[in-house]
């Protein structure tokens, strides 16, 4: 337990201390701050432009933060062969896998969070706009989606290249969101009788996760409610944890039997 | 009873896509006594790495195991072993100070001690100055220093040192060199690796030279360096042309270098012999005196043979 805690809060110094966080950051506000811009050009519609806005930069930057540190993460380890001395200190490969995760993790977490407080300042002082606990709900959700983003990175980046991992981690992201399309897509194909390409995206449905139960964008800006999202909402998070834990349970698997280069 | 006790090792690297072995070791057998410097000793790519990687786990061997302190490795007490990587390489993003708290906890040494152990190593491999400096500003010297540093960490019983002395000047060599020395007296058991001999020559107690993967010798240094036939060095000033030109035939090696001539001479007669007769013509008698050679003669002798 030491040990996962110790590399974590290492991993996370880490990752403060690269330029990426920082310049990920400025680029969020710069883009909160284009929203007020936009939000005082548009009449009326000023509540919608600020969230609309606001909780897709969150998303997006959260997203690159996650991709672009986690990405390096465990390959810089083996390609820089930092990990000798570390498995030398007695420190479990498994250990090792999750305590990386959690670092990386804990950077995401911050950073969202730091953008959802400002996203919340700005709501709650713009006259047209106001908090709703839906908001909040939606930034709260956007964390679990950041979890499975970063376990996919630290899976990918524990076998491959930084750029290939990045491109995987992208392509989960964007299918992850495209998820309905996807068996809807599967459904015409196997009605045109195209089989096999067909079962591949259905494939692709079961094995990648749903990404787009973590948005509430639209429920944020078209003011639902947040009893209208029902019960099965409060699940989503667990839903996270549990293939977050598959994805680390197969880095670690692969990575138990390894030679380190 | 051996510190550590290497049986049959072997390691087998699958290359390729074509999943062809290479093997790197084969079938390695060795003790090393508690107390000794024990040099493990073999030109690039003779394996060497390798053992030492099997040692801590970093890879897994083909066949056979070790023991460290009566346990087989993947069961020994990380903390009790002290590693040294070759060329190594550390978080560029840490400080001195830092680096070594980091890996202080991870030894689960308490926070408290954790920095207090490590401004002490700071200070005993001379790095107090650079203490809040990042390690990307460290120079190799620094960074090797740092490293030795890291390894004693848990005060180890057994250090692994892989070419803790590669890529360094001269000064810095001297200094690792003056610490191990240091780490002796504490009785600490040191398994060094190097290529280079004088260092192996100056540090160590007994020597076991690798190449490719096998083990082609065992011993003392001493015994190493005697088993050789010893030539005679004789250095001479003012030597007249026609001697100099008469001794350039009989000697095995003739060498001059700023007016002074050196010689080596097979055996001890014919050395006696070419003195008197370099005296009688008017020479000077600047040295004279057995060559044993150095390990790095041994060396290529036996490397060279296989
Ligand atoms: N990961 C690896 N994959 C394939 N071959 C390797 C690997 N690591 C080392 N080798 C080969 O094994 C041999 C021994 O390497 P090494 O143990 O690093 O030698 P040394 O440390 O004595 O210089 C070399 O021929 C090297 O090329
Ligand atoms: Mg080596």
């Amino acid at each position: 337990m030491n040990h996962i805690f110790t590399i974590a809060l290492n991993t996370y110094k880490e990752s403060v201390r690269n330029k990426v966080f920082y310049i990920i950051l400025v680029f969020a506000l710069l883009l909160l701050a284009f929203s007020l811009v936009l939000a005082s050009l548009a009449l009326g519609e000023d509540d919608r432009i600020i969230k609309q806005i606001g909780l897709s930069a969150i998303n997006v930057f959260g997203l690159l933060l996650a991709a672009f540190v986690g990405v390096n993460l465990v390959y810089e380890e083996l390609d820089k062969r930092t990990i000798y001395t570390i498995i030398a200190s007695g420190v479990s490969r498994t250990s090792f896998i999750i305590g990386k995760f959690l670092g990386l993790f804990l950077t995401v977490v911050i950073n969202v969070l730091i953008m959802g407080f400002l996203l919340c300042l700005l709501v709650g002082f713009w006259p047209e706009s106001n908090i709703t606990v839906t908001l909040i709900f939606a930034i709260f959700l956007f964390l679990f989606e950041m979890m499975i983003i970063s376990a996919l990175a630290v899976l990918f980046s524990s076998f491959s290249t930084p750029i290939l991992s990045a491109v995987l981690t992208f392509m989960c992201y964007v299918i992850g969101h495209m998820s309905e399309d996807l068996i809807e897509w599967s459904r015409r194909l196997m009605d045109d009788g195209a089989t096999g390409v067909a079962n591949l995206l259905r494939v692709l449905y079961f094995v990648l996760p749903n990404l787009e139960i973590y948005n509430l964008k639209n429920q944020v800006i078209y003011h639902e409610d947040i009893g209208s999202l029902g019960y099965v909402t409060l699940l989503y998070p667990f839903a996270a944890i549990l293939y977050t834990a598959i994805l680390l349970l197969i880095a670690a698997i692969s990575f138990n039997r390894r030679d380190f280069k | 009873m051996a510190i550590l006790r290497i049986e049959n090792l072997t390691k087998d690297y699958v290359t390729g896509f074509t999943g062809k072995k290479f093997r790197a070791l084969s079938n390695l057998n060795l003790e090393v006594e508690e107390g000794e410097i024990f040099g493990f000793l073999g030109p690039n790519g003779a394996g060497k790495t390798t053992t030492i990687k099997i040692l801590l786990r970093i890879i897994f061997p083909t066949s056979g195991t070790a023991w460290i302190m009566d346990k087989k490795i993947g069961e020994a007490e990380q903390h009790k072993i002290g590693y040294m990587p070759e060329n190594p390489y550390f978080y560029r993003f840490l400080t001195g100070r830092e680096f070594l708290r980091f890996y202080a906890r991870l030894a689960n040494l308490p926070i408290e001690d954790a920095k207090k152990k490590a401004e002490r190593l700071l200070d005993i491999v001379g790095l107090g100055f650079a203490a809040k400096t990042r390690l990307s500003e460290y120079s190799k010297g620094m960074v090797t220093r740092v490293g030795l540093a890291q390894a004693l960490i848990t005060d180890p019983t057994l250090l692994l040192l892989d070419e803790p002395m590669s890529g360094l000047d001269p000064i810095g060599r001297r200094e690792i060199r003056d610490l191990i020395a240091s780490l002796k007296e504490e009785k600490k058991t040191i398994f060094f690796c190097s290529h280079i001999l004088a260092d192996i020559e100056m540090l160590c107690d007994r020597v076991a030279i690798l190449n490719k993967g096998e083990l082609i010798k065992l011993g003392t240094v001493r015994e190493m360096l005697s088993s050789g036939q010893s030539n005679y060095v004789l250095s001479l000033d003012k030597v007249p042309p026609e001697t100099a030109l008469q001794m350039k035939q009989s000697a095995a090696k003739y060498e001059e270098i700023g007016g002074i001539i050196h010689l080596t001479i097979p055996d001890r007669e014919t050395a006696q012999k070419m003195a008197e007769s370099a005296i009688s013509a008017g020479a000077t008698i600047q040295e004279f005196r057995p060559d044993r050679g150095t390990l790095e003669d041994y060396f290529v002798r036996e490397v060279g043979a296989k």
